[in-house]
């Protein structure tokens, strides 16, 4: 109980991310999380909805992608596997490896 | 009864589905900490400054070795040229002789005058004595502003590392006002030492980040090493980032790491070697060395020099061959070159700071 409690807890403090990125076969592209939009990528459709983002629509056979749901976390992904698609939450405040000063 | 086959079948389904959903997620956690797990941090301390590693996909025990073989060599370095505690440099700044130097430390000394040289004394790693003067060869800095006719004695006699006599083991001057103080590349020259120790070990992926100035080796799985950059005018906020190419090196000068403040004037540990003061128009320059150029971590540390002095930076940029530079000035204007605005994204808050694109 005390480690769900933990996990939790962990889970709300993680911070949110900023911008959206998709990574479709060898491209990717980022995407501002902060609006309302659908995207169309040959078979699959990702919503954004103000800080939040899913996989909506996929021609993929289980549709797992899709049952995931909303993500908003930094460094959460979903993944598509049958069509080589990902989208995951980034920040650009706190995703990097070293600060230079 | 069949209906009743239905709903079991239809909670056989949900069962499954749900169980799945909650199998892909520890998955796909187990998948988040194993990539977590190729990546090896460790940081050590010497002489007053963090040394940071960052190696991904490396054997542990290689990382240990190769760790342990740059902090001897850095602390060999310290041994010699540390300006002001006890060192083979220090007794030259005071004796303006020495006779016990090995081919290492002659080779070190070449390198810094032949960088002398290319920045046309713009670095000068002869005018300790102005550093000294200025209360910077102390650890704890009093903030003493000195006198004008103390700095013009030392700028008349020109100080510079032509004016030494070397020989296979000895430097001399006749120059009573040269003193050496290395540290403005030492840094650099710390990185690159770093950088043949990966090599010669057969290291691939490693960011290595010495007080603030970073090489990347290799890279990480399919993306790039990424550096955030720091404000210059409030060290808790960041002010951009940029993702380095393998190979790449970056420094930054500023005024806000060593400084005291006289009189509301800030004066930086950075002195001009043209005037011999204390301060600049500028707050910071940065620089990012190439890959494909030869000692980029030495470069990393010198170039940033140059241009945070400069009166023109357009024209020691191309001194200099640099492409991928900007400089900060104390009225929050940003002066970036073309390809470097191009690569650079900018992390500071609207209205902070005004891009000019040079």
């Amino acid at each position: 109980m005390t480690i769900i409690i933990l996990a939790l807890n962990y889970y709300f403090q993680l911070p949110k991310g900023d911008y959206l990125e998709i990574s479709h076969g060898n491209e990717i592209k980022h995407y501002s999380l902060f609006q309302n939009k659908i995207l169309i990528f040959d078979e699959i459709e990702v919503e954004i909805n103000m800080g939040k983002a899913r996989i909506k629509k996929s021609n993929c056979a289980n549709q797992y992608c899709i049952m995931q749901g909303w993500i908003s976390k930094i460094n959460h992904s979903v993944v598509c596997i049958p069509n080589l698609f990902k989208i995951s939450i980034k920040s650009k405040m706190l995703s990097y490896d070293s600060t230079n000063y | 009864m069949k209906s009743n086959i239905l709903v079991k079948k239809m909670l056989a389904k949900r069962l499954s589905k749900l169980l799945f959903k909650y199998f892909s997620i520890f998955l796909l956690l187990l998948i988040n900490s194993c990539s977590n797990s190729n990546f090896y941090e460790h940081k050590v301390l010497i002489y007053g400054t963090i040394l940071e590693f960052k190696f991904y996909d490396t054997n542990h025990d290689q990382a240990n070795q190769a760790i342990n073989q740059i902090v001897d060599k850095l602390n060999d370095l310290n041994k010699k040229f540390h300006p002001w505690e006890k060192s083979l440099i220090s007794e030259f700044n005071q004796t303006h002789q020495i006779n016990n130097c090995d081919q290492d430390f002659i080779k070190i000394i070449e390198i810094a005058k032949n960088y002398e040289n290319i920045t046309h004394s713009k670095f000068n790693p002869a005018i300790g004595k102005l550093i000294e003067i200025w209360g910077f060869h102390e650890d704890v800095i009093k903030g003493q502003v000195p006198h004008e006719e103390e700095i013009n004695t030392i700028l008349l006699t020109q100080p510079s590392l032509n004016q030494l006599l070397i020989t296979d083991h000895s430097i001399s001057t006749d120059n009573l006002s040269l003193k050496i103080d290395l540290g403005g590349m030492i840094k650099g020259l710390a990185l690159d030492i770093a950088k043949q120790t990966y090599q010669d070990m057969g290291i691939k992926n490693v960011l290595t980040n010495f007080g603030g100035n970073i090489y990347a080796h290799g890279k990480p799985d399919n993306r790039l090493w990424e550096v955030a950059i720091q404000n210059p005018h409030n060290n808790k906020l960041l002010l951009a980032k940029l993702k380095m190419p393998p190979g790449s090196a970056i420094g930054t000068s500023g005024d806000y790491e060593k400084y005291f403040i006289h009189n509301h004037q800030k004066y930086s540990h950075l002195i001009n070697p043209k005037n011999g003061q204390a301060f600049s128009s500028y707050s910071s320059a940065t620089v990012l060395i190439n890959p494909n150029e030869n000692d980029v971590g030495i470069k990393s540390d010198i170039f940033s020099k140059p241009l945070y002095f400069s009166e023109n930076l357009l024209e020691t940029s191309k001194s200099l061959q640099l492409n991928h530079f900007f400089t900060t000035d104390h009225k929050n204007h940003i002066f970036i070159s073309k390809s470097f605005a191009d690569e650079i994204i900018w992390l500071f808050n609207e209205g902070d700071f005004i891009v000019e694109v040079i």
